[in-house]
């Protein structure tokens, strides 16, 4: 089953087919590339960019605004660095693609996720989707943005 | 008291359901102790040594009547008949059942109370001073910024998993009584050109590098204060170290930058915030919307008569008003503060399980409900010290209000003074201490039961920390005892000279520590020394700081030398 969970109109689902494979996969239709191997490649406009925890969203090239699809990376899902960087994404620079948590990426985080522009939810291997995304299904309490 | 929207209500009712759910899942195996951790930290749920502990958030230290019979309730039927006030104007139930939670926390979000972020790694409670609104010394009454900023860190997204705590102080008074230079960030609230203004200090902490914060800003705009402290904690977020929990505050952030470098990393985000046209600011409309809940019209007096009669009459009243109340901005109402700490005697202390400093039973909880309904327009607060206040009494209710607090052993003159201590709850509960501080607390009580000395030695601050993370503050006492352990046995490092408000100071370690049962002649010793060379009105921590530590050091080391002993290295 596919552990990834996208919002459709708002609401989460399993999707079932995803394009994306790491660009070292064997069959990688749509590659998702770091940022050293997106800039080797001469920065297509057609990949996936995966971005670590201390990349700086600010610093990527105007083109990274373009991509399909950027990835970013939680190593822990207490170190809460990718939150800032999806904010930043999101809301200062404006970026419009899907917006995609990777790594130790589990239920209870999902709705915070999702209140800082991630738009889909690569769930930790060995964590149930299903049940997962009852974590955007059934506590859906809103941060109170506008001060 | 701000009442809750609807808004508030539902966040706070569906985070109940949400956790609920969260430990039905631990229960059934479904989260690991790691994934629940954080989980229940950012729910108020620590495990001590004995028991599960839950500690309830007071917003800024205000509560109504209706909501300390709520924390009274839980007291008796899901504690054991007690709960305990903290620093941070919290309250703590030290025996709970993890089943028990999720009702807990629906009965208290029924009274608009919750325990959301009252741990974790996230933004804490947002504390004040317990005269807020009241104070003869105050600009203005700082609790609608603090509500304002509580409703903005409550459960946002992005600063709920920082690099570790984060502590937030506000006051508006020329004394700080809220010890804002100990915090991540401290704001101080003036007046500028007829407009209110923050002056925000950022990168103070105590525990292991006790560090007092360094201005960042001295003018921030009132309606600006949620983009500056965004900005703070983004780029705390995003840069703090997260390899070592112990070099996580953004005290080592902030010192490892330099205070410049540190600011101009923040004028740079808050910049890109405007740029950006995401730059949270607080509208007119919303602070009078927040604001109306704590104004509070009281009616002009008649002369009083009676209360100096009393006075003349009564000499044990007249020594309680000396120690106990506070004047108020509003002529002839006065704020009295109300001692968590007897005499150990007077407060059913063993020794197998000593009261702490900011103990109340659930029966002083209700009786003390129904006098603020009585007399203080159904408000209570809550000191750093951990004691309680009424404010907004008039003068002629104060003896009969003395009297009820007298029968619930609730009006102890100690305010202020060497017995009214702060202190951790130590060993005895706490899985982090290293030493028992309530047996030393008691002792220290015991030993000064005199009134007339204590009247004597003055006014005077005892902090005491059962380990280095310093919950009982003991860097900013005039005098701080710090438990440690040597070879498996509990010692105290004694430190002197420190100091909260806007000057405050870090205490000086004395020399070698402690066993504890030196610790009150240790005491007496330091405060007979004061006694000694004092001049004229000066306090305890003023002739420390005329003297040095020389004099004081040397009368204690001679007095006995015999049971101190080197700390080790770890220890100090």
């Amino acid at each position: 089953m596919s552990q990834l969970i996208s919002l459709l109109s708002g609401q989460p689902v399993i999707e079932n087919n995803d394009r994306w494979q790491p660009a070292s996969a064997s069959v990688a239709t749509l590659p998702v590339m770091s940022l050293e191997e997106w800039q080797n490649a001469g920065c297509p406009g057609n990949a996936g960019l995966q971005l670590q925890a201390n990349d700086d969203p600010e610093q990527l090239p105007a083109a990274a605004l373009q991509l399909p699809l950027i990835c970013l990376w939680f190593e822990r899902f207490t170190d809460g660095r990718a939150y800032s960087q999806a904010n930043i994404l999101r809301r200062r620079m404006g970026y419009r693609g899907d917006l995609r948590a990777c790594g130790d990426v589990l239920r209870d985080q999902l709705v915070m996720m999702e209140q800082c522009g991630f738009s889909s939810f690569l769930i930790r291997a060995d964590k149930n989707p299903q049940d997962a995304l009852q974590g955007l299904q059934r506590f859906r309490y809103r941060f109170r943005s506008d001060v | 008291m701000y009442q809750y929207n609807e808004y508030d209500e539902t966040l706070v009712l569906s985070r109940v359901e949400e956790f609920r759910d969260q430990v039905q899942r631990y229960l059934a195996g479904d989260l690991s102790d790691e994934e629940f951790l954080p989980l229940r930290l950012q729910n108020g749920l620590y495990k001590q040594r004995h028991a599960w502990m839950l500690r309830v958030a007071i917003p800024y230290g205000t509560l109504s009547a209706e909501q300390l019979r709520c924390l009274a309730q839980v007291a008796d039927r899901y504690d054991r008949g007690y709960g305990h006030f903290t620093t941070r104007q919290n309250i703590q139930f030290n025996w709970i059942e993890l089943t028990d939670v999720p009702d807990i926390l629906e009965r208290l979000a029924h009274q608009q109370m919750h325990a959301i972020q009252t741990s974790g790694n996230c933004v804490r409670n947002i504390t004040t001073e317990a005269f807020a609104g009241v104070a003869a010394d105050e600009y203005q009454d700082p609790r609608p910024y603090a509500e304002i900023l509580r409703q903005w860190a409550t459960l946002h997204p992005e600063f709920l998993f920082l690099p570790r705590k984060f502590k937030i102080a506000i006051t508006a008074a020329d004394e700080d009584r809220a010890v804002i230079r100990a915090h991540d960030i401290g704001l101080h609230l003036y007046e500028q050109d007829q407009e209110a203004r923050f002056r925000v200090l950022v990168g103070g902490g105590l525990g292991r590098t006790p560090i007092l914060n360094q201005s960042l800003f001295e003018a921030v705009h009132w309606r600006d204060i949620p983009a500056a402290i965004e900005a703070i904690l983004r780029v705390y977020n995003r840069y703090g170290r997260r390899d070592n929990k112990y070099k996580a505050r953004i005290k080592i952030l902030v010192k490892a930058l330099g205070i410049d470098a540190f600011r101009e990393e923040v004028q740079q985000e808050w910049q890109q915030m405007r740029n950006s046209g995401h730059a949270p600011a607080i509208s007119s409309e919303e602070l009078a919307r927040v604001s109306v809940g704590f104004e509070q019209p009281l009616p002009t007096l008649q002369p009083d008569l009676e209360y100096g009669a009393w006075l003349a009459r009564d000499s044990g009243f007249a020594r309680w008003c000396r120690s106990n109340t506070r004047s108020q901005k509003q002529q002839g109402y006065v704020s009295v503060v109300i001692s968590s700490k007897p005499h150990p005697a007077a407060h059913g202390s063993t020794d197998a399980l000593p009261a702490a400093p900011g103990d109340l039973t659930s029966q002083q909880m209700r009786q003390l409900a129904t006098m603020a309904e009585d007399y203080s327009n159904s408000e209570i607060r809550v000191t750093h010290e951990q004691n309680l206040v009424l404010a907004n009494i008039a003068q002629r209710d104060l003896y009969p209000l003395w009297q009820r607090l007298r029968q619930q052993q609730l009006a102890t003159p100690n305010i202020g003074q060497l017995t009214d201590i702060i202190a951790c709850p130590g060993g005895d509960y706490c899985s982090l201490a290293n030493s028992r501080t309530l047996p030393v607390t008691a002792a220290i009580q015991r030993l000064f039961d005199d009134q007339d000395q204590l009247d004597d030695i003055g006014t005077i601050s005892l902090n005491i920390s059962g380990c280095m993370n310093a919950c009982g503050h003991h860097h900013v006492g005039n005098i701080g005892i710090l438990g440690v352990t040597k070879q498996d046995q509990e010692w105290f490092q004694v430190t002197i000279g420190g100091q909260q408000g806007h000057n405050a100071r870090l205490g000086q370690i004395i020399g070698p520590a402690f066993q504890a049962d030196a610790i009150p002649g240790v005491i007496q010793t330091l405060t007979n020394t004061y006694r000694q060379h004092r001049q004229a009105r000066e306090s305890f921590v003023d002739c420390v700081q005329r003297l040095g530590i020389a004099p004081f050091k040397n009368a204690v080391y001679q007095n006995t030398g015999a049971s101190a002993e080197t700390p080790t290295e770890a220890n100090v």
